[in-house]
């Protein structure tokens, strides 16, 4: 670690360690329990857009009157429902990532495609995927209702799946 | 997620109200194309509604600018100028502006402002041909283009490499802002994804079939552990895009979204068969699904299986819904009621079912009723929503060389000629204008590459026969005949009425005649037209007796006046 390594992330996966049992050349890093894959991915992508050089980010132009009308709604109305509406390509996923760090110091949290063809089952396996943990693509980590029989079904996202179908 | 009149769904209206009466410390965004109505929603206080409009011209001034340095164009402020009024504020079109100048200089950019007017108007795919990719490039978009997101190393099974070789592809694609990171997953962005299919069309089930192997060998090895549901879509989507279409060892995954989706494609792909099967499982598994309604029921008519296509349509107007009205018109433009069809779409716009679908049947029903004006505007209607639409544009220019108007039909074969990049539809109408100007040389080149770039339809093939024919090269134009009765058996009313021009040519009024009485649907302007040169031909010929002639010139005129108010343009030949 002397090579010239100027920050580190740590990930630890498995609830069950604890920091102390880190690696002693691992515990300068900062460290994180991160049990969900896809939280795993933007704990990531944040802490490498955090040391990109300035300007080498995605430009984000304009949008001051937007953004201002989101600052005082969030100060009066107090909304927690945002619905951003515009042609693809727009910038609406950039207006609305930039609007939530600047007005609510908050990151994207998970995000997925509804298409056409999806329905309400599939929003929800989405958010399952993205809410359960690593251990649950293996065991019986968490329970939902059937679709079927609406009776509280365990199991992995296979099961679930299957309930779904 | 929001019903035809842009209210959200019921289930997702239960959510949303579960979500905001939780009064807690977290947010949820919707991210749509189309505004929601949002009166309806219980606790419409706490909803923050925002549109986000294209960018002002000083922003897109800043933008260009700042994409101009950073991929290191040097460029003046006047060029910067020049450019963003075309641009629109459309951030897109600026990326692809930047790549574009990166490729092949701003200055050329400037020169031929026509590639900023594309970009505007979110037409790439000139833009995507210009970039001249690689074929490796080609292929992982191809296979993105009907993805959603999927893992790198899912990409790295389409394109059968390791990763030391896919990510540099892959960076490259994201580079030029072909490609977008959605977490840890890949997709084409929005506007480049209906540019590639319309560029290179879709992988062959070869291409699937090794896809599905892969991903099945990469992701599937461990019985109780599940891959990600992008995973999970993926593999179930390359098998049924294979040679091996069966879904079974996955059975226990199979989700109704899947299904739905494979539906669309197969019907996209004109694998009736395939598209009504996957049309019923849908409904089998959810029975609320409308858009599957519409493939079952549509899959049953390209098949022409019409009792069972009518007691579906039955059943959906029981349900009342107003899908009903298009897809009763669907039924009647193939049965070539095209009248009756005309009232179906109309009662369709009537009811507020706009979509592209009902406008471009209608123009088409019209069309074939002459009605050649209405099925203009109705064409426009299409245009101004997906302006490189190359269907439309196609239908466009048969209406316009239809009514004689040769500069318009010029036009519109132009913007076929930049769009069309698999070229299925260019050289056919090309070959049709200059048939109709009577450059019979030039004609033979355009129809010669139509019929060989494989996606011709029978009509390319057709008007190829009529154009030897009207060359005076008869036994080619014979042998074109016999080609096309060996590849397109079904369509023997065109292929009988090219005969019978040929054996008229040849002098042979006779069996001229023999041939036209085969033709079922005698009443087409086509067919009329025919008889009257048979007639014609019967009038002239002294071998006859007097009374005959006579008789012969007497139907001959009849027909003629008959005929008068059509453009009569030799063989006109519809689709």
């Amino acid at each position: 670690m002397d090579g010239g390594i100027s920050g580190q992330l740590a990930l630890i996966i498995d609830p069950n360690v604890s920091f102390a049992q880190l690696p002693k050349w691992m515990r300068t890093a900062k460290a994180l329990v991160q049990t969900r894959p896809s939280q795993a991915v933007r704990d990531i992508q944040q802490a490498l857009f955090s040391i990109l050089p300035p300007g080498a980010s995605k430009p984000f132009l304009g949008r001051q009157s937007e953004q201002a009308e989101f600052a005082e709604a969030l100060a009066t109305n107090k909304p927690s429902l945002f619905v951003i509406t515009g042609l693809e390509g727009i910038g609406r996923r950039t207006y609305l990532e930039r609007s939530c760090l600047d007005s609510l110091g908050l990151h994207l949290g998970p995000f997925f495609l509804v298409d056409d063809t999806h329905a309400i089952e599939d929003v929800f396996l989405n958010l399952l995927e993205e809410t359960a943990d690593i251990g649950s693509r293996i065991g019986s980590r968490f329970t939902i209702p059937c679709a079927r029989c609406k009776r509280p079904t365990q199991g992995s996202i296979r099961s679930v799946a299957h309930s779904l179908s | 997620m929001l019903e035809d009149l842009g209210e959200y769904k019921e289930i997702f209206v239960g959510l949303i109200d579960e979500f905001l009466a939780a009064d807690e410390d977290h947010y949820l965004a919707f991210i749509h194309r189309r505004k929601p109505a949002l009166r309806h929603l219980p606790h419409e206080w706490a909803v923050l509604s925002q549109p986000i409009p294209p960018l002002s011209l000083n922003d897109t001034k800043l933008l260009l600018g700042q994409l101009f340095r950073r991929d290191g164009i040097a460029t003046t402020a006047t060029v910067v100028d020049e450019i963003a009024p075309i641009i629109g504020g459309y951030p897109p079109a600026a990326l692809y502006t930047a790549t574009y100048s990166k490729a092949y200089g701003v200055n050329c950019m400037i020169l031929d402002k026509s590639i900023l007017a594309d970009f505007k108007s979110r037409n790439f795919s000139r833009f995507l041909a210009d970039l001249r990719l690689s074929d490796p490039e080609w292929i992982v978009l191809q296979y993105l283009s009907s993805e959603g997101a999927v893992p790198l190393a899912a990409v790295g099974v389409a394109l059968g490499s390791g990763s030391d070789t896919t990510v540099p592809i892959v960076r490259s694609l994201i580079d030029r802002s072909l490609v977008l990171v959605f977490n840890e997953n890949y997709a084409l962005s929005p506007p480049i994804r209906e540019a590639v299919e319309r560029a290179k069309g879709r992988l062959s089930a070869k291409d699937y079939n090794r896809i599905a192997d892969g991903l099945t060998k990469l992701f599937w090895a461990q019985d109780d552990v599940a891959p990600s549901l992008q995973v999970i879509d993926a593999t179930l989507h390359a098998v049924a895009r294979s040679d091996n279409p069966s879904l079974d060892k996955y059975a226990d995954l199979v989700r109704p979204s899947t299904i739905h989706r494979l539906a669309i494609e197969c019907y996209h792909h004109k694998q009736w068969e395939s598209a009504l099967e996957y049309a019923k499982r849908v409904e089998a598994m959810d029975p609320r699904r409308r858009e599957a309604w519409a493939i079952h029921f549509k899959a049953l008519v390209q098949l022409e299986r019409w009792p069972e296509a009518e007691s579906v349509l039955q059943s959906i107007e029981a349900k009342r819904d107003r899908i009903a009205y298009y897809l009763k018109g669907f039924m009647l433009r193939r049965h070539n009621k095209h009248g009756d069809a005309c009232r179906a779409f109309e009662s369709a716009l009537r009811t507020g079912d706009k979509a592209n679908a009902v406008y471009r049947d209608y123009a088409d029903s019209l069309y074939r009723l002459g009605n050649f004006e209405k099925a203009a505007a109705m064409v426009r209607v299409v245009l101004n929503r997906d302006p490189e639409n190359i269907f439309i544009l196609d239908l466009q220019a048969r209406v316009y060389l239809d009514c004689g108007d040769d500069n318009n039909a010029e036009d519109v074969i132009r913007l076929l000629d930049r769009y069309d990049l698999a070229k299925r539809f260019v050289h056919h109408r090309k070959a049709a204008l200059l048939s109709q100007r009577g450059l019979w040389d030039l004609a033979l080149i355009e129809a010669d590459a139509a019929c060989k770039t494989g996606l011709s339809p029978f009509e390319a093939f057709a008007q190829r026969a009529n154009i030897l024919i009207e060359n005076g090269r008869l036994e080619e134009a014979k042998s074109a005949i016999d080609e096309m009765e060996k590849t397109f058996r079904s369509k023997k009313g065109i292929r009988y009425g090219l005969s019978c021009k040929l054996l008229l040519r040849e002098g042979r009024w006779r069996e001229s005649r023999t041939v036209w009485d085969k033709i079922e649907d005698k009443d087409t302007r086509v067919h009329r037209s025919i008889l009257l040169r048979i007639y014609a031909a019967m009038a002239q010929d002294s071998s006859l007796s007097l009374t005959q002639r006579a008789d012969a010139q007497r139907h001959a005129d009849q027909l003629q006046n008959e005929l008068k108010d059509f453009k009569d343009t030799g063989l006109v030949l519809r689709p």
